[in-house]
């Protein structure tokens, strides 16, 4: 998209910027955006990520995982978690 | 970008910040805050009222030629003090609807007088139960933490869900602000979308974990908290 700055605008287009100041108040960060640098914050200290892979066999879901990863059908154990996936 | 940019004007050299605090936040907020403190309504007569006074600040600048056609540089000016006026009142606006509403649901707190220009400057917003608060109306703020800091104890906010066209308030809370109402903390995974903060999203900040949660879970839990039950 060309933008045009403050001082190459023609004096219609520039009365026309000033005339949008106020005409709306629309939020200058979205919800997801906000939730992106939450999830950017958090990911910066993780130092090991470990891959799974889902497969649906006969309407089941089955996780694959890396060796030390304990994995039970949809169910991943974590440190003292235990991850449950279900199909939506 | 522009608050340290000049502007000459009688003899004087002012920053573009210094020339908004004494010709144009000096001259139209408070008349802004005492329109707002004395109506029922305040969004829509905020509204209104705001409309009206970018309007004038606008001729000002026409009378007063801060702001010439033939002379392109006095755009940004203009462009400088209509934005952060605007974007001003639109904090104050929600800062007021937060207040009302803390009063009308029995929280105590205290908030900082908006028509004394030093306590409208003051560091925290309001206080509640000793802990010190921000209101920002838009995340925005979120964006630039990483260059600044969380200094207060928690902040409230709101952003806008353009699929519903309307605003879900929620707070971001210091860990021992959300241990202290709600007792033990419950493990919480970072979603990727968030459902109106209603669980509650729990963060790390330099070292220190902080909670987002819906306003209106808050304030029960706080309401609760001063009520002694906890």
């Amino acid at each position: 998209m060309n933008m045009k700055t403050i001082d190459n605008m023609n004096d219609q287009e520039f009365e026309n910027t000033l005339d949008q100041i106020g005409a709306n108040d629309p939020d200058m960060i979205s919800a997801p955006d906000f939730m992106d640098t939450l999830w950017e914050m958090n990911s910066k200290n993780i130092n090991n990520v470990i891959e799974l892979t889902a497969r649906i066999v006969n309407d089941h879901i089955q996780i694959e995982a890396p060796d030390g990863v304990a994995v039970r059908g949809n169910e991943v154990i974590l440190g003292n978690q235990r991850i449950v996936i279900h199909w939506a | 970008m522009l608050d340290n940019s000049h502007v000459k004007i009688d003899k004087q050299t002012l920053s573009f910040k210094s020339f908004f605090n004494k010709f144009i936040d000096e001259n139209y907020t408070n008349r802004f805050l005492q329109g707002l403190l004395a109506s029922k309504n305040i969004y829509s007569t905020g509204k209104t009222l705001k409309k009206r006074i970018l309007l004038e600040i606008r001729a000002k600048f026409i009378q007063e030629q801060w702001y010439r056609k033939d002379l392109s540089e006095t755009r940004f000016l203009i462009f400088y003090c209509l934005y952060w006026w605007n974007a001003m009142a639109i904090g104050y606006l929600f800062e007021i609807e937060v207040f009302r509403d803390l009063l009308k649901s029995g929280i105590k707190f205290k908030a900082h007088d908006l028509l004394i220009p030093l306590e409208r400057f003051s560091f925290a917003d309001l206080t509640i139960s000793g802990l010190k608060g921000d209101v920002k109306s838009s995340t925005y703020f979120f964006t630039f933490i990483r260059s600044s800091n969380l200094d207060h104890d928690f902040y409230i906010t709101r952003y806008f869900d353009k699929n519903s066209r309307k605003y879900h308030w929620f707070v971001i809370l210091k860990s021992e602000h959300w241990h202290l109402i709600n007792g033990e903390a419950e493990l919480i995974i970072v979603p990727r979308l968030p459902k109106n903060f209603i669980k509650p999203i729990k963060f790390e900040f330099r070292g220190k974990w902080w909670y987002a949660i819906n306003y209106n879970i808050w304030k029960n839990k706080m309401l609760i908290y001063q009520k002694g039950r906890y």
